[in-house]
């Protein structure tokens, strides 16, 4: 999970990534925020995030994409 | 059948009687039966595009589902070895049936709307080349909404591929989704998981609601008539003869036909929203105060937001995550660093959406100048996000202040105008001459002469217009603070009904005659 904190903090360091859990549903994260996020996960931790993943309910919080990162690893 | 018709508002009453007379079981057949007949009040004959693409992902989307089941019961009984074949082979058979349902859906949309942009094209390049004889130009009309519904079948594809939803198994609902009346026409993009749960939801009749949805429309119809209508003759006398005024002029009528733009659309996204409100239906909201952006990139997260989303989640998303983008990701982040990593896939993806953006307004090169015009700002403007927060440091400019908010608001406004040279012109060298002309001709003098600029209204209209633009601004900025509810609650029923009646009045001394107004600007893209 610390891991992912500082992939989100490096990618929004004004976002309190601990706190949020509406970070798709209030737009606090754009579309440039979460091809960022997409691309360093799936570098970071070796998974592959595609297009039937991107479900405002995967990333509206940093728990729910590390839920969706642990999912993918299997 | 426009919707500030009196033919309309017949329609409508009719359809909300039906809907809340019918069983609640069944009122879903009483919205398929309104399509139809909204539909062949236009052209029936172009019924048959809108049943084809229908069909097609109708039928495209049940196989999807079906290889999706097969694909989740393969994958329970594999072995761990085996799950990523299992994975790889459903989605190379998923692909292959999309890849051929998607181009059946677009081809008769791209034939219609294209053919004669490419023919005239391939024309031109037999006349440079010398090349005698030309190919015949096609003069076919687009069928009505196809341009949205095209766009709501493939949606709902995806979706289904994607597995956000299941696929309907019913034609005749998903039909009644498909050619929802009040989205048919100007959209807004709507999703099948979203609005098709809505429609087939059982609603009960709440007088709330039919007073809430009768003051929604009442407002669409006095922004389009009261405010859009009426200014159509201010831009079409000035810009349809642009030579003959001073660039002042100009740039007024281009500033005159954004505001008459946004009446026009938003209005009739209020009537639309109005009429499904009183339904009990929740149809997407496409405006968010555009005039309040501060720049280009949040004006387009203003501005046609469902147009935007719709290019963000089957164009951006596929473009940048797809194998080229991420390639490319990594190769600038090796080459210029991390924060060019981040970003340049984006741009890669943004080349995309615009050159999509700028054709499906319209089979023009000026169209596409247009979204590259918009690429090339939103572009720039992240590109020098960096150099830009230097500047405004050093010079201790307060970004937060009202001032530097409303200059940023106004500098945006006229970027978008100016924009709109090329998606109002009928061609690019009328574009450039009158870009050209407004700048080597400007006439700033005639500044102090105010009578020169609300050229072809009469003096009732621009008196009523520019009250309609008052009330349409203070609404906003109302809306912006997010106070607007609340006042509207607090607002006693006396006055509430004397602001009607106002309105009421207001729309009745513009209409002029049965149709009631011009037909709405969005529905010729």
């Amino acid at each position: 999970m610390n891991e992912l904190l500082e992939i989100l903090k490096g990618v929004r360091p004004d976002i309190d990534f601990e706190k949020e859990t509406a970070l798709i549903d209030n737009e606090i994260l754009d579309s440039f925020d979460v091809i960022s996020i997409v691309s360093e996960v799936n570098e970071a931790f070796g998974v592959e995030i595609n297009m039937e993943d991107l479900l405002p309910e995967n990333f509206n919080s940093a728990e729910a994409i590390y839920a969706l990162i642990l999912k993918m690893q299997g | 059948m426009a919707f500030t018709s009196l033919g309309f508002l017949f329609f409508a009453l009719a359809t909300v009687t039906l809907y809340f007379v019918f069983p609640k079981k069944w009122q879903w057949l009483v919205l398929f039966a309104a399509n139809l007949y909204f539909y062949s009040t236009y052209e029936i004959r172009f019924l048959v595009f809108l049943l084809a693409a229908g069909l097609i992902s109708y039928a495209a989307a049940l196989i999807l589902e079906k290889q999706n089941r097969s694909s989740e019961l393969a994958l329970k009984n594999a072995g761990a070895e085996d799950k990523d074949r299992v994975r790889r082979e459903n989605l190379k058979r998923k692909k292959r049936i999309a890849a051929i349902a998607i181009p059946l859906i677009l081809s008769s949309w791209i034939v219609i709307k294209y053919g004669r942009f490419f023919i005239s094209n391939i024309n031109a390049l037999i006349g440079i080349s010398g090349t005698p004889g030309k190919l015949p130009e096609p003069e076919w009309i687009l069928p009505l909404g196809m341009s949205f519904y095209t766009f709501h079948a493939i949606a709902y594809l995806i979706d289904v591929y994607r597995k956000k939803y299941p696929a309907e198994r019913n034609f005749l609902k998903y039909f009644t989704f498909l050619s929802f009346f009040p989205h048919m026409i100007q959209g807004p993009f709507s999703r099948f998981g979203e609005l098709g749960k809505s429609i087939f939801e059982e609603h009960r009749f709440s007088t709330d609601r039919l007073r809430e949805g009768s003051a929604r429309i009442l407002w669409g119809m006095f922004k389009k008539i009261v405010i859009a209508d009426p200014l159509a003759a201010t831009v079409s006398t000035i810009l349809g003869d642009h030579q003959a005024y001073g660039g002042v002029q100009i740039l007024f009528a281009v500033f005159v036909y954004s505001v008459r733009l946004y009446a026009d659309f938003s209005g009739y996204m209020d009537i639309a929203c109005g009429l499904s409100h009183i339904l009990g239906i929740r149809l997407a909201e496409n405006f968010r105060r555009p005039f309040f952006a501060k720049t280009v990139d949040e004006y387009w997260r203003r501005w046609h937001v469902t147009l935007g989303f719709w290019f963000r989640d089957y164009v951006f998303y596929p473009a940048s995550m797809g194998k080229a983008g991420m390639k490319l990701s990594k190769w600038a982040r090796s080459k210029w660093g991390p924060r060019m990593g981040k970003l340049i896939s984006g741009y890669f993806a943004l080349i995309f959406v615009w050159t999509a953006t700028g054709l499906w307004h319209g089979a023009n090169w000026t169209y596409l100048v247009w979204g590259y015009l918009n690429l090339f700002v939103i572009v720039s403007t992240m590109q020098l996000g960096e150099v830009y927060d230097k500047i405004t440091g050093k010079l201790h400019i307060r970004r937060e202040s009202l001032p530097w908010k409303l200059f940023c608001m106004l500098r945006t406004f006229l970027l978008i105008s100016v924009f709109r040279f090329f998606s109002i012109a009928p061609g690019l060298k009328e574009a450039f001459s009158t870009l050209g002309h407004t700048v080597l001709d400007f006439r700033p003098a005639l500044l102090l002469k105010p009578s020169g600029f609300l050229i072809g209204m009469y003096r009732e209209e621009i008196l009523m217009a520019g009250a309609g633009i008052l009330a349409m601004l203070v609404v906003d900025i109302l809306q912006e603070k997010e106070k607007w509810d609340a006042l509207k609650a607090k607002v006693p029923f006396g006055l509430r009904a004397f602001i009607y009646a106002c309105m009421l009045l207001m729309i009745t001394l513009m209409v002029k005659g049965a149709d009631m107004s011009q037909g709405f600007m969005y529905a010729n893209f």
